[in-house]
């Protein structure tokens, strides 16, 4: 048998010592044809929309209910906690009061405690995904 | 070097590849996962682009470069284009931010 298989030139070559080493064989695809495909996390969004994302406060689980200064939610009449915001807050406004800046139409305690609540936000409340998304590395 | 040498050798796109470190693999039976560290993306590969992340080892290398060892690593299926293709696959790989190209 001369004939030779073509597509293992190398394993023909090693066998004439005694060893058989064969290397992966590699497809190429086409030149046109990606090779890679990104998963976009879906809490992630697009680079645009993530920051027009909303987080209430309190999330619909705790509504009605008052926002201590250290973001917990609290009854209404605990001394020092404010209440609910009254509207939802955009990821970029998130984003700029964990900069420095406070959440529009709120005063600097009041920012501060809504922002602590943010913070606090778990997996499965109201808001955590937008919240999770500011956080992720660019 | 004539100008004109100079001029082309700086216009070779060169590409580096992070630490492999930065890098999480997962093989599947028909694709390879990849968890890019830096950026907290993941990725769905499939050949080459693996093979190319395998051999790029540190330094900055040519796709010729990166060619020659794609083909002593692996056997490459044949093929006219075949360094054309190797070409647009590190592009597409630098464009995604798994590898930095940098001219030459």
């Amino acid at each position: 048998m001369t004939d030779q298989i073509p597509s293992e030139p190398s394993a023909n070559a090693a066998s004439n010592q005694g060893i058989v080493t064969r290397r992966r064989a590699l497809m190429m695809g086409a030149i046109t044809a990606s090779a890679v495909v990104s998963i976009k996390p879906a809490l992630a969004q697009t680079a645009g929309s993530v920051l027009n994302c909303e987080i209430p406060v309190p999330g619909n689980n705790a509504a009605g209910g008052y926002i201590a200064a250290d973001g917990s939610v609290v009854s209404a009449d605990t001394p020092g906690a404010f209440p609910p915001a009254g509207r939802n807050f955009s990821g970029e406004e998130v984003r700029q009061a964990m900069n420095g800046r406070t959440l529009p139409g709120t005063s600097y305690d009041q920012s501060e405690a809504y922002v602590n609540y943010i913070r606090r936000l778990q997996a499965g409340q109201s808001g955590f995904t937008c919240y999770a998304s500011l956080q992720m590395p660019r | 070097m004539s100008d004109q040498n100079f001029r082309l050798s700086t216009m070779t796109p060169k590409y580096r590849a992070g630490p492999k470190d930065d890098l999480i693999w997962h093989e599947l039976d028909s694709m390879t996962l990849l968890f890019h560290r830096p950026s907290g993306n993941t990725h769905m590969l499939a050949d080459p682009a693996p093979a190319l992340l395998e051999v790029m080892d540190s330094g900055l290398l040519t796709a010729a470069e990166i060619a020659t060892r794609l083909k002593a690593r692996f056997d490459v299926e044949s093929g006219a284009d075949t360094d054309d293709i190797i070409s647009a696959r590190l592009e597409e790989l630098a464009a995604l931010g798994l590898i930095a190209r940098e001219a030459g």
